[in-house]
């Protein structure tokens, strides 16, 4: 089994950064077929981004500065000159892009060959244990939602089944703690009370890449006998005998 | 039968324009578990060192109080204390300063300049009970 996995690529004040981890975005019995995916999902985080806003030159390519000037000339592309200052790729991508070919826009992708937004990594066989991980809610004033990936975490178990079990009892025991919290035990039968209980929103780490986040409706709010607030995830543990 | 185990996690964290974000219940994602905590923590420390040669801090954040507790005094005499220069008076210019004098040095010294900005974990040790 081969994963296509998205780089843990974040927006921040000084360009994107790269933190550790990944997410899981597709699964496929070949490697050919992965690298498939993600050369279609790499094109397509290319097109949103600046190259030249995700890190000092040095992290994105293996070329020294004048061997990648060289190469982008050698494909009719002309580097930032003076009137762009030190470092001005940067700038100089966000002024000429849009006039160069997709030839001459994929020639200098082909220079910044240490820049990747997705990889592809084979699912070994390992010893594994199933954590139970605390799904994280906030609170935006007008409903929860959950776009962390990761939560709390406190046990494990090498059975799945018996990880999914108490995994279903400690959500049994979670949403009779919110139910009293968000209805100070009155009860709520009836529309109102279904309105005042359904106010989850679980959409998981968001797509950095996206135009923007999914348009919110209202649809999309998990009552709260719906919503995880414990979920079991594989974890490897190739370092216990 | 139930066994004290040690797993290595990765602390989840959101950047944004401003700086960034650790919700109140600091969210890990699970990487590995080990029967040892040395073992553990020996792995952790590995995977920070790896995250902190391709990472700057300042790209992380530029409010120094987000990255590290000592004020500003405290933080030049101890980048000083570690032979670095001072840092530029705009925070703009703190990720190239970066680049320009803490990339270019050794693993060792790379670490140490991260040390100042403690306040940045990108891994730790969680004790978990795992039923054999």
């Amino acid at each position: 089994m081969f994963l296509v996995r998205r780089r843990n690529w974040q927006r921040g004040a000084a360009g994107w950064v790269c933190l550790p981890g990944e997410t899981v975005v597709a699964s496929f019995e070949t490697v050919e077929e992965a690298e498939a995916d993600r050369r279609v999902r790499e094109a397509a985080a290319r097109s949103k981004v600046n190259p030249f806003e995700c890190g000092p030159l040095r992290l994105l390519t293996h070329l020294p500065e004048p061997v990648l000037r060289d190469w982008l000339q050698d494909a009719g592309v002309d580097p930032p000159g003076p009137e762009y200052g030190t470092p001005g790729w940067a700038e100089w991508w966000h002024d000429r892009h849009a006039a160069m070919s997709v030839v001459q826009r994929e020639k200098v992708w082909e220079g910044l060959d240490k820049l990747r937004f997705f990889d592809v990594a084979e699912k070994v066989d390992r010893p594994v244990v199933y954590a139970i991980v605390g799904v994280t809610w906030q609170y935006n004033d007008q409903w929860h939602y959950s776009d962390f990936d990761g939560g709390p975490v406190t046990e494990a178990y090498r059975s799945r089944e018996r990880a999914e079990a108490e995994c279903r009892r400690l959500n049994a025991v979670a949403r009779e703690r919110w139910r009293a919290a968000l209805t100070g035990n009155a009860d709520l039968s009836g529309d109102d009370g279904d309105a005042e209980l359904r106010q989850f929103d679980y959409r998981g780490p968001g797509d950095p890449f996206a135009d923007r986040r999914p348009r919110f409706t209202a649809e999309r709010l998990l009552h709260l006998d719906d919503a995880p607030f414990y979920k079991v995830v594989e974890v490897d543990a190739g370092g216990v005998p | 039968v139930s066994r004290t185990r040690y797993l290595v996690a990765r602390i989840e964290f959101e950047v944004h324009e401003y700086g960034y974000h650790v919700p109140e219940d600091d969210p890990v994602v699970p990487v590995e578990l080990f029967a040892q905590r040395a073992a553990a923590e020996d792995a952790a420390r590995r995977l920070e060192r790896a995250a902190r040669r391709t990472l700057t801090p300042f790209r992380i954040g530029d409010e120094l109080g987000l990255l590290t507790r000592r004020d500003e005094g405290e933080l030049l005499a101890a980048l000083r204390s570690v032979g670095l220069p001072p840092l530029p008076d705009y925070s703009a210019a703190w990720p190239g300063w970066w680049e320009e004098h803490v990339a270019p040095l050794s693993d060792d010294a790379q670490n140490l300049a991260w040390d100042l900005f403690e306040r940045v974990k990108f891994y730790r040790v969680v004790e978990v009970k795992v039923e054999e």
